[in-house]
């Protein structure tokens, strides 16, 4: 059976988890641009090595509070949907987006591998967020890891500008 | 490999598109020159090269179509046809019908050439009376091709291609199959066995063999060699048996070999053309004028894209490099040397990628011979386009957004600017009109300018139109200058045409192009005389990536505010207070009411809580309004490289892009036009405002002025009016220099007198002279000498009543308070007089021509009329003064003048108003009108000139006014002057303030 690896991190005590293939880098950069009249999830701009990433808040997308900035605090920069397009992984393309983004997080966990028919289909909630953002649930050992949906986690429609 | 496939097929549509993109430029220049043997073969090399490829492919109806226009090409090569409009006209539709099979060619063979294909047929059979049957199904050689194929000498071959074996297998395409043949020799006719395969998949799958013939002066051998094949593939035909040859059925007949005892050519050259030079092989490639060079090679867009973000990057990267390594550079010896190389290297890395994304414009102005000439086709009129400055260059993006805004200023003058032929004639106009097209750069910036010799635009019609349409109140257009009429016609919603043709109308409308370039960060102005023609002026920036902008600043944030949108820049506090009419915050500003927005508010920042009063506003300008922008802190203005924002932040509506600051962060750029927007500005409301503000509060019109003010000894201060300094110089006292009683100054390799106030006029005397002094050097005056004066205070901006009588002497206009100081103005005519006399005297003495010459001053500021006063009465003229426009107008009802001489902003009746009803009543049309202006700005003399002004003078420059006078009112005694006379002065000397 295929095995898959996730990026884990952590949205206060709860453990989250993104493909790995996704992942572009891990940054710990917090000198974030605010930008005004953007919509809420928007955390602000960040410089990645002269590309600006948009780096939105995670915490605003599941609705579980704006992230505070703290020591560990992360940022979870994605692949773009050309840089996936590129991958030898089809289909992969379509979980990300056509611009540079990036996810704040509070603390960056391990990578996890986990095979495939581990991953339990996504309960109505978990963690306080809805289905709707979660791809699936793993049961880890400690705890229950929350693979999330990029797709759902990007998507810009019906998001109204102020 | 469904992958190789279409990478051949899409090199093959490539390659075909820039022969197409060249061929029809080069069939309309056949038009007018017939016997240009060059272009000739350049356009027959075209079609030539997309039919033999296009039989790879087994592109049946490309082939056909393409055939055929060679066949109709080779007749004109030889002289057997002539090109005419006809025939150019067939050939232009074939290129077009070829464009739209290549464009879809995997559908290619089911569309429809019928239409084309006849009438180039017609053309081939009717004129020459060679019956070409093409088609797509066999070869069929053009005899006079052979033959003079066996003149030069050549050996004939049947060559048998694989299109897997031979070509694909090898890494090669058909087109290099096909180049190598054409420099090998001459390409006869080819054929591709295509009756097996059924769509354009299989025929790149199959191993599809391809016959071709050729003559060249190689020998098999060599043959076999030179293509790479093995040499059953190659068979040498003789003369006549390539005539004879037919249609070839391929497989299994294999022709023989047999060597053809053909004399030996003379020079072994591949077969050109009749009376052409021969060439070497290569050269066929190669053609004469506008043609591309061979040493180029395509990189995609997204590439240099990425090359022109890095190279910024880079620029950002050796700034933040500079400034931290400054103190080091000091210490380590030759770290400077390097730093600097390291510099200069990065800014030539820039520029030359920027040059890469560049574009000579002619690429797009091209295309508009074409919809010219179709369009006065259409129209029945005769139409010469003219283009100019086809080598400058613009961003590949600036180039592609002008595309579309160029092509309706274009069908706008063809189609409501150039007049029938017809009424041209009745006009007395040369029939053919011309529309000139002409780029060239000013200034950093790319100028595009398209005039016609048409009827021009007509202010009235369009004023009634715009009434008619509701877009403007009739009293408001009675007001309008010509100059504003015009600009009418950008109103969104505004059609000249009396009837929307299917030419120009297409429903997007002059708005829509003033739209499109000012998103370029460019401007559109026009102008036009009715029945001359009009002329259209964009401009626009070379480049859209890397821009000047202001850098602002709002708490620890920045912003960049492109400079293109930034007219000036108000510091508030003092006098620039911000007032609040109808609830919202506006300046006034030179008597008009600029609304403001403060930037904190409009983004809703937390930042907010700052004294607004205290900023600075940048006045922006969007179309036709303006706005001024509150910002905290005015930063630095810098060039950035401007990086698109992600579809998160696109809506915000006041960005434009975002960019990244020399010491990495990220600074948002703000967009003009949205934050006009977002903050809903009531241009039209305030408009309104300005003009009753204006009516009431009189005082607030009197001109203020900019003084220089400066002191000499103690606290004594002096002023001398702005205009009247050409510049003031720092100097060592000890560099003065003393020849007998005059001090002079060396400066600029020749001398200027220096004179001290306390020499000529009733003030303190300095003590002693400090290290350094201010030497102050007039204009508008004559003979320049630099007045010295020991401190200079400030330049300031002031509105004052001068007091004439309090203090008078040598030297002196008057007194007034200024910024609460008791302050002597200077007049520095008397005051030059007083110490030239030799100069100054004799000039007093020529004029007479002046003495008793009734003049009536019209000017509002009690400043300025005293000045005025002055001058005149030293020009010994009788004058009478009036304190407004009104005034002078009843002053004039109730007495004859020989001249006006008035200011032009004034209360109640303005300078323009007042000459427009001096202009239209019937005694005092005559009357010659001298306006005076503190600047000669263009748009005034322009207005000046509309409204019927004879002259334009600065205020304050007496000479010159003086010589308009006496050129006006020189010879005739005390009666108004012909109105020739008046008119003839009037444009001198307009062109000679314009020029000037």
């Amino acid at each position: 059976m295929a095995n898959r690896q996730f990026i884990t991190f952590y949205l206060g005590d709860d453990l989250f988890g993104l493909d790995i293939l996704l992942v572009r880098e891990i940054n710990r950069n917090m000198d974030i641009t605010k930008v005004d009249r953007a919509p809420d999830c928007v955390r602000g701009l960040m410089n990645l090595r002269g590309q600006i990433v948009t780096v939105l808040d995670l915490g605003v997308r599941l609705n579980i509070g704006a992230r505070p900035i703290g020591r560990e605090s992360s940022c979870v920069v994605l692949k773009t949907k050309a840089e996936l397009g590129r991958s030898s992984h089809a289909g992969l393309d379509a979980h990300s987006a056509e611009d540079l983004t990036g996810l704040l997080v509070d603390r960056i966990g391990d990578v996890v591998s986990v095979e495939e028919d581990h991953i339990e289909p996504p309960p109505a909630h978990a963690g306080g967020i809805k289905g709707l953002f979660i791809e699936g649930v793993v049961k880890l050992q400690q705890q229950l890891l929350i693979a999330l949906d990029v797709r759902e986690v990007l998507r810009t429609q019906g998001e109204s500008t102020p | 490999m469904p992958q190789m496939e279409s990478e051949l097929l899409l090199s093959f549509v490539q390659e075909s598109r820039e022969h197409l993109d060249q061929l029809e430029p080069d069939l309309l220049s056949l038009e007018s020159n017939k016997s240009d043997a060059e272009l000739v073969n350049r356009i027959f090399r075209a079609v030539h090269s997309i039919k033999g490829a296009s039989g790879f492919f087994g592109l049946r109806k490309i082939l056909q179509l393409s055939h055929t226009m060679e066949n109709l090409m080779s007749r004109v090569r030889e002289n057997l046809l002539v090109p005419d409009k006809i025939m150019v006209d067939a050939l232009l539709a074939g290129a077009d019908k070829l464009r739209a099979l290549i464009d879809d060619v995997h559908r290619s063979n089911e569309m429809n050439i019928e239409a084309e294909s006849n009438r180039l047929q017609a053309l081939l059979t009717g004129k020459a009376g060679v019956s070409a049957t093409s088609s797509a199904k066999g070869l069929s050689i053009d005899p006079s091709l052979i033959e003079h194929a066996r003149k030069k000498g050549h050996f004939f071959y049947k060559v048998h291609l694989f299109t897997h074996k031979d070509i694909k297998d090898k890494g090669k395409t058909p087109l290099d199959y096909f180049k190598k043949i054409e420099s090998l020799g001459q390409f006869l006719d080819s054929y591709t066995d295509i009756t097996e395969i059924d769509g354009m998949a299989d025929a790149l799958a199959k191993d599809l063999m391809c016959v071709f013939l050729i003559s060249t002066v190689l020998e098999k051998d060599l043959m076999v060699i030179a293509l790479d094949i093995p040499e059953e593939q190659i068979a040498q035909l003789t003369p006549e048996q390539i005539a004879n040859v037919g249609p070839l059925v391929p497989p299994a007949e294999k022709p023989r070999a047999a060597v053809l005892p053909v004399a030996a050519p003379e020079q072994p050259t591949t077969p050109e053309f009749a009376g052409a030079e021969p060439e070497p092989a290569a050269a066929l490639q190669k053609s004469t004028g506008r043609s591309r060079a061979n040493d180029t090679i395509r990189v995609s867009v997204a590439l240099l894209d990425d090359l022109m973000n890095i190279a910024g990057e880079m620029v950002l990267g050796r700034n933040q490099l500079l400034r931290t390594s400054e103190s080091i550079a000091r210490n380590v010896p030759g770290m400077h040397g390097l730093l600097q190389n390291i510099s200069l290297v990065t800014s030539d890395l820039q520029e030359k990628v920027m040059r890469t994304r560049l574009q000579p414009v002619g690429a797009i102005l091209g295309k508009f011979t074409r919809i010219i000439r179709d369009m006065s086709h259409q129209l029945g009129k005769k139409i010469d386009l003219k283009l100019l400055g086809e080598e400058v260059e613009f961003d590949k993006s600036v180039l592609e957004m002008l595309s579309d805004p160029l092509t309706h200023l274009i069908r706008n003058c063809a189609d409501h600017g150039i007049e029938p032929p017809a009424e041209r004639e009745k006009a007395g106009k040369p029939l053919t009109g011309t529309i000139r097209l002409t780029a060239r750069h000013v200034g950093g910036q790319v100028q595009i300018e398209v005039t016609d010799d048409g009827r021009g635009l007509n202010p009235a019609q369009l004023k009634s139109k715009a009434v008619e349409k509701g877009l403007a109140k009739a009293q408001d257009t009675a007001q309008m200058t010509d100059r504003q009429a015009f600009n009418l016609i950008f109103l969104p919603g505004f059609s000249t045409a009396e009837k929307i043709t299917d030419v120009s109308g297409r429903g997007v409308g002059m708005d829509v192009v003033r739209t499109n370039i000012e998103k370029l960060g460019g401007s559109i102005e026009l102008d036009s005389q009715l029945g001359r023609g009009t002329r259209i002026c964009l401009r626009l920036p070379l480049t859209l990536a890397i821009i000047p902008t202001m850098i602002v600043g709002l708490g620890e944030r920045r912003f960049a505010m492109p400079q293109v949108n930034i007219e000036e820049i108000v510091r508030l506090g003092g006098k620039n207070r911000i007032e609040a009419v109808r609830g919202a915050s506006v300046l006034r500003l030179r008597g008009k009411l600029l609304p403001l927005v403060a930037l904190d508010e409009l983004l809703g920042s937390q930042e907010t809580g700052a004294d607004h009063g205290r900023g600075f506003a940048l006045v922006l300008k969007v179309g036709e309004n303006r706005f001024g922008l509150i910002v905290q802190t005015l930063l630095d203005s810098e060039e950035i490289v401007v990086k698109p924002l992600s579809s998160y932040i696109k809506n915000c509506r006041c960005y434009s892009g975002a960019t990244i600051m020399g010491d990495g962060k990220v600074a948002m750029i703000l967009d003009a036009v949205g934050i006009a927007g977002l903050a809903d500005l009531q241009f039209a409301e305030l408009e309104k405002e300005s003009a009753a503000l204006a009516l009431k509060g009189q005082a607030d019109l009197s001109e203020t002025q900019s003084l220089l003010v400066f002191r000499n000894a103690g606290d004594e201060t002096f002023a001398i009016n702005l205009v009247m300094v050409a510049r003031i110089e720092k100097v060592r006292t000890r560099d003065i220099e003393r020849i007998g009683q005059k001090e002079m100054l060396k400066y600029r390799d020749s001398s200027l007198r220096l004179i001290r106030l306390h020499d000529y006029m009733p003030v303190s005397r300095p003590d002693a002279d400090p290290e350094f002094l201010y030497v102050i050097v007039p204009r508008l005056v004559k003979h320049p000498m630099g007045i010295v004066v020991t401190q200079v205070v400030d330049a300031i901006q002031s509105t004052i009543s001068l007091d004439e009588t309090n203090l008078m002497g040598v030297g002196i206009l008057g007194s007034a308070v200024v910024a609460g100081k008791l302050t002597i103005f200077v007049d520095i005519y008397s005051l030059f007089e007083a110490a030239d006399p030799e100069n100054y005297r004799e000039e007093k003495a020529a004029q007479p021509n002046l003495a008793g010459k009734r003049i009536l001053l019209a000017e509002d500021t009690a400043f300025f009329r005293a000045i005025m006063t002055q001058y005149l009465k030293e020009f010994n003229c009788v004058f009478d003064v009036a304190a407004d426009g009104l005034e002078a107008w009843e002053a004039l009802q109730r007495h004859r003048y020989d001249l006006l001489l008035t200011d032009i902003e004034m209360p109640g009746l303005n300078g323009f108003e007042l000459t427009q009803k001096i202009r239209a009543s019937e005694t005092l049309r005559h009357l010659p009108v001298v306006a005076l202006t503190a600047l000669a700005a263009d748009r005034y003399v322009q207005q000046g000139r509309e409204a019927g002004v004879d002259s334009y003078e600065i205020k304050l420059d007496k000479e010159r006014l003086k010589a308009t006078l006496e050129r006006i009112l020189g010879g005739v005694r005390g009666l108004p002057p012909p109105a020739s006379t008046a008119n003839a002065n009037h444009l001198v000397n307009l062109e000679e303030v314009r020029g000037g």
